[in-house]
């Protein structure tokens, strides 16, 4: 039978990414509670029990609103925007082990991957902004494009000290090597830890760091001239995208799928994995949420030098102290 | 499976790098050169590199290309401009450079013992040295051991290059910008942030276009 692991494989996949879909409108909702909360609001509560039927209300209203297509507007790049910003993201969530060994694909260089297939969302961002024939929506796109690349940087640094020392680039065998709690990698690499998820909310256009989409001086950023499910696309990728990131911090940093003792063998184990990972998952996305419904907006040029000269030369100190403590600890050993 | 994978990449990628010659408007040429590395990463990924395949995207369509598309939608040509074509003794020289190229090239890879003894370039990787000699590690010990002068080297060479950079946008500061301006406190450390910030640079490129 060969065709089994394959069926195996497409199984997994289908069901991560129906898991991820699902999770997207209740993270909406959520979002919407939590700000009404936190502003002390009521928030949407009418549409079913608790306002839990308002994301679908929001998909029927999108799915039926008219497409507009700008005048001189790039037709085929403009359709192709919104959906190369969303297929990154979800590509990206193959790499991620979601519980123990329940992943859709074991790569080597898994970690790379997410990195890589998050890098590639900014064409959708910036193709958008230049199709729909808009200064603001412009604007929108290059700030991202900017954006990105800056923070991708500091990203990308603080992930070697993470690599150097799990000494991995598998994010399956970097969940392994956090199985017991004080071997979690937030323990162990603090630092890296507040650059990358700094840097990840740079990367998902969040508060504070929202400038391509910043309502106050560009009406809405890249997709000022989108609308109905095109604008959802983009409404989509961006949670996916979250989500995505939100993952990444659990498994490099948050021990993964581990509760911080051993588990036991067997499918119990599993099942309890998957659950303390989504456990951990929503904690970080509540930790989002939270943060874009605090922080004031920075300016431009703030959001640039704390990129380039505070997060930059401070991951590159902590490449150079991780290597000096990772030789002098493998000399000991 | 491999050979059968490499072919449909092979001549699409073929067909992506022409049609990156061809379009005239370059925001289309962008788009064809990134579906170009990432099909030329898939051959990566045949040969048993993930990790050069990885860095291949991440590198050029994740980092380089970006910063091409930047560039280009600053310029944001009109279609006048663009409807002006270069030369045709431009367009000969250059088509008689990349044939010149690609014979070199083809004679070379042809003549290799290497290739020679493979006998099918599609064959898969089967030798399991050459299987592990794609992955990170191996990868890392060999940039740091048998090429670690020529790794330092290239170094130099981007340190040159970021150099060189930060000198250019020293200069064309003084010169460009009014002393009236730099004068008064706060718009200096605004101006140096504007590097990057789009529309400071949009419109001194549009002025400059003008």
């Amino acid at each position: 039978m060969t065709w089994s692991p394959i069926l195996l494989d497409v199984i997994r996949a289908v069901l991560i990414f129906a898991a991820v879909m699902t999770l997207v409108p209740f993270l909406v909702l959520a979002e919407r509670r939590i700000s009404a909360w936190i502003q002390n609001r009521v928030g949407p509560n009418r549409v079913g029990p608790m306002g839990t039927l308002q994301p679908l209300a929001d998909v029927i209203k999108l799915v039926f609103k008219e497409e507009i297509v700008p005048a001189r507007a790039d037709r085929v790049l403009y359709s192709l925007g919104p959906l190369l910003s969303f297929a990154p993201a979800a590509i990206a969530f193959a790499a991620i082990p979601v519980g123990r060994g329940l992943q859709v694909v074991d790569m080597s260089v898994g970690v790379l991957f997410v990195i890589t297939a998050t890098s590639l969302a900014v064409y959708g961002i910036s193709f958008g902004g230049w199709a729909s024939n808009n200064k603001f929506s412009l604007l929108g796109g290059l700030r991202s494009s900017a954006q990105i690349i800056s923070y991708e940087i500091a990203m990308g640094l603080a992930l070697i000290s993470v690599i150097m020392t799990t000494g991995s680039v598998s994010l399956s065998q970097i969940s392994e090597g956090q199985t017991s709690f004080l071997c979690w990698n937030i323990f162990r690499q603090p630092i890296a830890f507040v650059i990358f998820f700094t840097a990840a909310f740079a990367e998902n256009n969040r508060l504070p760091f929202d400038l391509p989409e910043c309502e106050s001086e560009l009406v809405g950023g890249y997709h000022t001239e989108y609308s109905g499910m095109k604008f959802g696309m983009y409404f989509l990728a961006e949670y996916v995208a979250m989500i995505v990131m939100s993952a990444m911090v659990v498994t490099l940093f948050l021990g993964a799928w581990s509760p911080g003792f051993a588990l036991p063998e067997g499918l119990l184990g599993t099942v309890i994995s998957v659950g303390v990972f989504s456990f951990k998952l929503f904690a970080v996305l509540f930790f989002y949420i939270w943060v874009r419904w605090t922080l004031p907006r920075f300016r431009y040029d703030q959001l640039m030098h704390l990129g380039w000269k505070s997060l930059v030369p401070l991951a590159m100190a902590n490449i150079v102290v991780t290597g000096i403590v990772v030789t002098i600890w493998d000399a000991v050993q | 499976m491999d050979a059968f994978v490499f072919y449909i990449s092979g001549v699409l990628s073929v067909v992506a790098a022409a049609l990156v010659v061809t379009r005239k408007n370059p925001v289309h040429g962008t788009i064809y050169l990134v579906l170009f590395f990432l099909l030329v990463s898939l051959d990566y990924l045949i040969l048993r590199a993930p990790f050069l395949a990885i860095i291949q995207v991440l590198v050029y369509a994740g980092a380089i290309l970006v910063l091409f598309l930047f560039v280009i939608m600053l310029l944001n040509l009109s279609e006048e401009e663009l409807r002006e074509s270069t030369s045709t003794t431009r367009k000969g020289f250059a088509g008689i450079l990349s044939a010149g190229l690609f014979g070199l090239l083809s004679w070379g890879i042809l003549r290799s013992p290497t290739v020679r003894n493979m006998g099918d370039l599609a064959a898969p990787v089967t030798s399991p040295t050459l299987a592990k000699a794609g992955e990170t590690e191996a990868i890392g010990q060999a940039l740091f051991t048998t090429h670690a002068l020529a790794f330092e080297f290239s170094s130099i060479l981007i340190l040159v290059a970021i150099l060189g950079a930060i000198y250019l946008t020293k200069k064309r500061k003084q010169t460009s910008s009014a002393p009236s301006q730099t004068s008064l406190t706060g718009l200096e450390s605004q101006e140096e942030a504007g590097q990057k910030h789009a529309p400071a640079d949009g419109a001194r490129l549009e002025k400059r276009l003008a």
